[in-house]
């Protein structure tokens, strides 16, 4: 059985609706595994919407979901890491 | 329906139980109230007769919330009344604003007394018509009904009812202490004579249906919560789908809608009633209680020579302006019997062009006499033979 | 639960809503639609009833049969939803003021009657929408638009005030403590009767501007440093807040009472065909 460790997290894993982040910064703060950063990049108000540490190890706790008061990030689900999605023909949100 | 809900046969009732007895007549199943003399029979009865039919009776903590629940239980589906007198029908008019802006069904009594404040407890007043009308803020149209009868409080409840449906608003039954404490003959027709009120519900399903969007009479259909159309509905200015849109553009097309969805079917709303209009040279316009005064006035100015007609508003709201400016013209004096400082006579007024209008008055406490109105007939008689 | 099932529960062609960058309302609406999509209920089955204020604009976000009323008005609004049916889910969701100060005496007496209702509150300790007036939540010595010398009037203790009403669920937990919130949700939501959940959250914009919480990320980390959850045998009357203390947090009762219909049903059993009886 594959430990936190062993997950290695890739940018396309978390899927931020940056247009619709008020870069309220709530992600960044209490992601434990301090995956995500303020990025550099500005959306049409202005607001930085966060960017991933691409060191970092994403456990896929989905605390940034639940925090996010803006409903603009998702991580996704477990079963679709380490290529499964392209391996196994699967969209994104299939279990 | 049970056969405890229509009880078939002549009693003697006084007006409020009547009002009452109507609601659950033509359906109403829920009743949230607050006890104000002279309205609290209503709610007794209330209390008592909902649960031998299978609805709810809550004794609501204030006028404001019996209002709200009133509203809730309508979106819930089902017929909704309360019944108060002045001091709360003040307090519900925020939410009967609510009620019209969310174009939720329901029925309201008032059984007037003499006011402002706490004024007369016991006894009767017609002091809240133009409050019926203007009570709560912004622009809006509103029906509202004035028995004279506790059988007409049996009868125009259940009108209330169905206007109220068909509609989509709250619907005012102006009663006043005197037709609701009094007790007469009411009688209550079999239940397959009792015409029922019906939701307009959607026609088409969730996918397809705009919550907001008007039918051709201007008038939207209702789902229920529940029902699964999953709407939202909001007293802020809305769009056809109902999402807030607190702009300019979607206020005009609400509000002429709001205003319009009644004036342009007021024809079909109006009730009078008219008697000795036929050859009439002085028409009296009375409404509720003060109408049976009006009546007694004008077979007495009959047997004095004058001939005098009366027209009865039923329907008080909306006024029936086209009706009241060709019976101007047909006339050579009107004469307003109301117990208020001149409130409906404004009315009058504003559509009696050039023929004169006199109004026979008292703010409330005792209804006229029947001689103090002929007074005013004869003195209306007298300037229309001069002019 | 996954992305795509938001759009079951969020109007999400009305995104991005209203509510400020750090406010914590949004947080509070996510853990609602969380417990809900874990617990045993229908969504068409759901009523949400809100009132006026910025907590007030969930209704109009929310994918459910929402009703947004008039201030301070919602609890009795949900009441006749129930009432008239009781196979609703009607869940009361507004801010402070609009439900305990202008709607203080309606909430109290839907708690007496133990209404089988869940009323959320997002206490923000302020009027948000109208620009950050003192409202009966505010702590002491806050400074809002109409306390600008400082606020002298003594706060309620929500809680004290639910519990003391007869609410049969009480919890509190901060926008900080979301898994906590979710799980309060859920109890409250299954609980039969009058449950009340308050979830304090920052207004950085009008409260916390003011108050030496400039933003939300500020407000989010106090509630982290100093919230404290309460043990068994807490007495309630200490849950009260202030500005810069402790806020405890956690589930203050969980107690079982007849509901309204409850009795209702029992008094149409009992004494309504007993009468029938008597007269047939």
């Amino acid at each position: 059985m594959p430990t936190i460790e062993d997950i290695v997290i890739l940018e396309d894993k978390m899927y931020i609706l940056a247009e619709q982040c008020k870069g309220c910064s709530f992600c960044i703060e209490f992601c434990p595994k301090h995956v995500l950063v303020v990025s550099e990049e500005f959306n049409a108000k202005g607001y930085h919407p966060p960017g991933i540490d691409a060191k970092a190890n994403c456990s896929n706790c989905k605390l940034c979901e639940l925090l996010c008061p803006e409903f603009a990030i998702y991580s996704t689900d477990y079963s679709l890491r380490k290529g499964a999605a392209a391996r196994n023909g699967l969209e994104e949100g299939q279990q | 329906m049970s056969d405890l809900s229509v009880l078939t046969g002549e009693h003697f009732m006084n007006g409020d139980i009547a009002c009452a007895e109507g609601g659950l007549a033509c359906g109403c199943r829920f009743f949230a109230g607050y006890p104000i003399t002279p309205a609290t029979e209503v709610a007794e009865r209330m209390a008592r007769r909902l649960p031998e039919v299978g609805g709810v009776y809550i004794q609501m903590e204030d006028e404001i919330a019996s209002m709200n629940a009133i509203l809730g239980a309508s979106w819930a589906g089902t017929f909704s009344m309360t019944s108060t007198s002045g001091p709360g029908f003040s307090l519900m008019m925020e939410n009967i604003g609510l009620g019209i802006m969310t174009e939720t069904p329901c029925v309201v009594v008032n059984v007037q007394r003499g006011g402002p404040s706490t004024g007369l407890p016991t006894l009767t007043g017609q002091g809240d018509m133009m409050q019926a009308r203007w009570g709560s803020h912004g622009d809006y149209e509103i029906i509202a009904l004035a028995p004279q009868s506790p059988q007409e409080c049996f009868d125009l409840t259940i009108e209330a009812f169905l206007l109220s449906e068909q509609y989509r608003v709250p619907v005012l039954v102006m009663s006043d202490e005197m037709v609701g404490h009094m007790m007469e003959r009411v009688v209550i027709p079999p239940a397959d004579k009792i015409p029922l009120p019906v939701r307009r519900k959607p026609r088409v399903d969730k996918d397809s249906f705009v919550a907001f969007a008007p039918c051709e009479d201007l008038v939207p259909e209702m789902p229920s919560a529940g029902d699964g159309y999953r709407i939202h509905v909001t007293g802020l200015t809305h769009d056809e789908r109902g999402y807030p849109a607190t702009n300019a553009r979607a206020h005009d097309r609400l509000v002429r809608r709001l205003v319009d969805k009644i004036r342009n079917n007021a024809h079909k709303i109006f009730r009078l009633e008219e008697s000795g209009m036929e050859d009439a040279e002085v028409a009296i316009i009375a409404y509720g209680i003060t109408a049976r005064v009006a009546r007694r006035a004008m077979q007495m100015a009959r047997e004095r020579g004058i001939r005098a007609g009366l027209l009865r508003l039923i329907t008080v709201w909306p006024f029936p302006e086209e009706r009241v400016r060709r019976l101007a013209t047909q006339v050579r004096a009107l004469v307003v019997a109301e117990l208020n400082m001149g409130q409906m006579v404004r009315e009058v007024e504003r559509f009696s062009g050039s023929t004169p209008v006199f109004s026979a008055l008292r703010p409330g406490g005792e209804i006229q006499e029947p001689g103090e109105v002929l007074a005013v007939i004869e003195r209306a008689a007298k300037a229309a033979a001069k002019s | 639960m996954r992305a795509t099932a938001i759009e079951q529960y969020v109007r999400t062609d009305r995104l991005p809503h209203i509510w400020c960058s750090g406010c914590g309302i949004g947080i509070v609406m996510r853990a609602m639609i969380e417990a809900l999509s874990q617990c045993d209920v229908r969504l068409d089955d759901v009523v949400i009833v809100s009132g006026i204020g910025c907590s007030g604009r969930v209704a109009g976000y929310a994918k459910m049969d929402s009703f947004h009323t008039t201030h301070g008005r919602a609890i009795p609004f949900a009441t006749g939803l129930k009432l008239a049916n009781p196979k609703l889910k009607v869940i009361v969701f507004s801010g402070d003021g609009d439900l305990f100060a202008i709607g203080g005496n309606h909430f109290i007496h839907a708690a007496r009657r133990n209404m089988d209702m869940t009323v959320i509150c997002v206490n923000n300790f302020i009027y948000g929408m109208t620009g950050g007036q003192a409202g009966s939540t505010t702590p002491p010595h806050a400074r809002t638009t109409t306390t600008p010398y400082g606020n002298f009037e003594p706060p309620f203790n929500l809680p004290h005030l639910a519990m003391a009403c007869g609410a049969v669920y009480v919890a509190r937990w901060t926008t900080y403590h979301v898994v906590q919130l979710i799980q309060a949700m859920k109890e409250a939501i299954a609980k039969r009767g009058f449950s009340f959940v308050e979830a304090i959250s920052p207004c950085p914009t009008v409260f916390g501007s003011r108050n030496e919480i400039p933003t939300g990320l500020a407000a989010m980390k106090f509630f982290k440093q100093n919230s404290e959850r309460i043990r068994d045998g807490f007495d309630v009357a200490e849950a009260g807040i202030e500005l810069g203390g402790k806020i405890k947090v956690g589930r203050f009762c969980d107690r079982d009472r007849p509901t309204f219909q409850d009795r209702l049903v029992r008094m149409e059993h009992e004494v309504v065909s007993a009468e029938r009886t008597m007269e047939g």
